[in-house]
């Protein structure tokens, strides 16, 4: 569809660090550090190491530490390690065997739920306060 | 429901596309196509390999087929070799063919690779 869609094909594998990525697409095996404004791990995807992104819809497996604004667990996904997320869906099937953390940024005060702009915060270097 | 379903047409899946803004430090390994458009540091394992025009990989290749229109700087293991105009090369070629462009960069050493996939 548009050009600036990297695709990881089913029988690739990826070893290594990924960066600078608009959007993602893993069919086959990625064990990296990855940065992306979306990633999508199809069915048949595998990924292992850390994630940063806005979106993130996960079909395949994945293990590793998450950092996502909108995180999409579909039926066929398996999630292990720990996932910090803002919004967080799951269907049914979906298998979660990890750490779950929300709001993995500066921690909002209690009644205020505007969780805005999270890759400006993210840049300037998040002080960790948990 | 998920996107498996609407797989575009005349896209291979087992196509790996590494887009123009993409930056990869770490090997690729893959028994299909990949099309490299972005930048590389790392080695590549594949059957046909496209590194595009603006494109750089520094590191060594594996192919079946390569064909080279941006900048390549490293070795390259194939059976096939194809440099295009826009080509920056820098490195060893071992190849059963090679075919460059008028017009193509190439500062490299050739070696006529026999059809067996053992190589050193």
């Amino acid at each position: 569809m548009d050009k600036s869609k990297a695709v990881i094909g089913a029988d690739a594998k990826f070893v290594g660090t990924i960066s600078n990525v608009k959007s993602i697409e893993i069919e086959g095996v990625v064990e990296a550090d990855l940065k992306a404004e979306k990633l999508s791990i199809g069915a048949s995807g595998k990924f292992v190491g850390e994630v940063n992104s806005d979106l993130v819809v996960i079909g395949g497996s994945y293990d590793g530490t998450m950092r996502a604004g909108s995180i999409w667990a579909t039926q066929t996904a398996q999630i292990a390690g720990e996932i910090h997320y803002q919004s967080l869906q799951m269907d049914r099937g979906a298998a979660l065997n990890c750490r779950v953390v929300h709001n993995w940024e500066d921690p909002v005060v209690a009644g205020e739920s505007e969780a805005e702009e999270p890759v400006a915060e993210a840049d300037a270097e998040p002080e960790a306060k948990q | 429901m998920f996107e498996k379903g609407k797989k575009e047409e005349g896209e291979e899946a087992t196509a790996s596309l590494i887009d123009e803004d993409m930056r990869i430090t770490g090997s690729v390994t893959s028994s299909g196509d990949i099309i490299l458009a972005g930048i590389v540091d790392g080695d590549i394992n594949c059957r046909n390999l496209v590194v595009e025009n603006n494109a750089t990989l520094t590191g060594s290749l594996n192919t079946t087929e390569a064909v080279i229109a941006g900048n390549v700087k490293g070795d390259v293991v194939s059976d096939r070799v194809q440099i295009l105009d826009t080509a920056h090369f820098e490195g060893d070629l071992k190849c059963t063919g090679i075919e460059v462009e008028a017009g193509a960069h190439v500062a490299a050493r050739f070696n006529k690779r026999r059809k067996s996939k053992s190589s050193s």
